[in-house]
């Protein structure tokens, strides 16, 4: 598809049982590219999210890295790619606490295969430390944390280990302001550093100020692809709606 | 990690006592007598390697009610294999419960069978083959080494194997990362999915290292019977079961720990232990033993609604 392009989806489709969730989704992201994600409730985003994170493989069509197709079994295949996802839900496990669930699936060991849970939990304490620097009670289970340490759990862990397209879906929904603003500071900082961003949104707000580009979903199809600073939020939020883009005198088209 | 200590200490406490009950039973004529203690430890080990497998299994989510039917079927097999000597009479338990664990797995994760009605299956058709297999009559092994294993002085052997089979229970758990996996996936089979883990691949390896390890108790307790009976471990996933859940572990998964289990272990010990030198008759036993199992299930309950999140 698109040259230089890191990640490339080419004709998406995902079918559950009779319901088609995506029919045929192109979708490219480049390096240091903020590429958003909006649509309704059910326009095939998250879908989408764990097709490319590799939860589950598409019913048909290609993911593209570096123009290489290739097929994702489970989430570490993705990862083995440096393609890293934050859940929505974030997808930690409540019992364990910030070192292990930052390190789950990738634990650091020793020589003789045990887990090295010193060292472990003196990077998570660091990588934590970036981005609250408040964040300092890490050794205890994650059910006893706020939504926004458990978020940042989320957030360290994906972007520690050499990430090359950073999924983001919904990364602020549970946020207050502040956090929030720290959100967007990081997509900023990260962009900066030559990573692609997908960022799934319903803040169009957010993603204007955020985004590169915006392709609008609906129904599970691509209704629309807009150059973030050419367009406004009435604009997209019409197009999420309306699937399609205002005239210039405000009329349907 | 905190799960190492705090539920265990709470549970402790809140859940039937370990030290009043040994309080108690020093009430009891020939509890602490040396003949007794050894008693103890003979019952108590064969099924601590069974509380550990089950330990491990609760802890990734799940419940192996096939426990009993699998140690009665890995002593039959140990001894009906004694005649090719005695390492092959182990490696055949042990690979004998490894795949009834196997198939139990895999009803639980690839037919997402529910454990229960699973392991029920399991547990009813390997009790069945074992029975056709001995035409209901126990089998006789009458090798001195066998035999020699059921023994050990001053501590029987049995004993020692479990308490080594803990020790590595406990590093598995705590210090490999599949020890971390089980944890996870237990809390949350999706969020461990999404996080790369291979739950379906760790779940089927609980459930084989339950089933080894319950035949292998199987072959500690032919040797010291002196027979592979056919029939017993008929109480044993649910001794077992009350064992795990007063060291901890819960039928919701992601909790419990070695150390726990062995306290729990120890506290069923004791009480059967007991109520055998009082002359409790073995109904009523069943009858403490079953409510024991009601009154931790709704004490968990009640724990998970008082929990916050």
């Amino acid at each position: 598809m698109t040259d230089g392009a890191l990640v490339d989806l080419v004709g998406i489709t995902k079918q559950f049982g009779g319901v088609r969730a995506l029919k045929g989704v192109d979708l490219s992201v480049r390096s240091g590219e903020v590429v958003a994600l909006v649509g309704h409730n059910g326009a095939g985003k998250s879908v989408l999210v764990q097709i490319l994170s590799g939860v589950f493989p598409p019913s048909s069509g290609e993911i593209r890295v570096g123009g290489k197709p290739v097929a994702f079994t489970s989430p570490s295949d993705a990862r083995l790619y440096a393609i890293e996802t934050i859940y929505q839900t974030l997808a930690l496990a409540d019992n364990l606490d910030a070192p292990a669930n930052f390190f789950l699936g990738r634990e650091l060991r020793t020589r003789f295969g045990f887990l090295d849970k010193k060292k472990m939990a003196e990077e998570a304490k660091k990588a934590l430390a970036d981005l609250n620097p408040n964040f300092t009670d890490i050794e205890r289970p994650v059910r006893q944390m706020s939504g926004g340490q458990r978020q940042a759990i989320a957030i360290a862990r994906a972007i520690h280990f050499q990430v090359q397209l950073l999924i983001m879906d919904e990364p602020t929904a549970a946020l207050g302001p502040h956090e929030t603003a720290q959100v967007a500071e990081l997509i900023k900082r990260l962009r900066a550093q030559g990573i692609g961003i997908l960022l799934i949104s319903h803040d169009v707000r957010d993603v204007l100020r955020l985004a590169d580009r915006i392709v609008v979903l609906k129904n599970g199809e691509v209704v629309g692809a807009l150059t973030a600073r050419d367009t406004n939020e009435d604009e997209v939020v019409d197009m999420i709606i309306r699937g399609r883009k205002l005239d210039a005198d405000g009329a349907v088209k | 990690m905190q799960i190492t200590l705090s539920p265990m200490t709470l549970r402790l406490f809140v859940k039937p006592p370990l030290i009043p009950l040994l309080l108690l039973a020093t009430f009891v004529d020939g509890f602490w007598s040396l003949g007794n203690l050894r008693t103890l430890a003979e019952s108590i080990s064969t099924d601590g390697l069974i509380v550990a497998g089950m330990t491990i299994v609760m802890i990734a989510g799940g419940f192996d009610l096939s426990v009993g039917a699998v140690m009665a079927m890995g002593g039959v097999a140990a001894v009906v294999l004694l005649p090719y000597g005695i390492v092959p009479a182990a490696l055949g338990a042990l690979v004998a419960g490894g795949i009834s664990g196997f198939l139990s797995g895999t009803l639980v994760t690839r037919l997402r069978i529910n454990p229960f009605i699973a392991t029920l299956a399991m547990m009813v058709m390997v009790r069945g083959a074992t029975l056709a297999y001995t035409d209901t009559r126990p089998v006789v092994g009458l090798d001195d080494t066998f035999l020699a294993l059921g023994g050990g002085d001053p501590l029987p052997y049995a004993f020692l194997i479990m308490i080594v089979v803990m020790l590595a229970a406990h590093v598995l758990l705590y210090h490999r990362p599949w020890g971390r996996h089980a944890y996870a996936v237990g809390a949350d089979e999706r969020a461990a999915q999404m996080t790369g883990l291979k739950v379906n691949r760790l779940k089927i390896e609980c459930y084989m290292l339950s089933g080894a390890l319950a035949a292998f108790a199987g072959m500690l307790l032919a040797a010291r019977l002196g027979t592979g009976s056919p029939i017993v471990g008929e109480m044993t996933p649910l001794t077992a079961a009350a064992a795990a859940l007063i060291g901890g572990a819960s039928l919701r998964g992601g909790e419990g720990s070695i150390m726990g289990a062995l306290c729990g272990l120890l506290f069923v010990g004791c009480l059967i232990n007991v109520m055998n030198l009082l002359g409790v008759p073995s109904y009523y036993q069943r009858m403490t033993i079953g409510g024991l199992l009601f009154a931790l299930v709704v004490v968990e309950g009640l724990l998970q609604r008082a929990r916050p999140r």
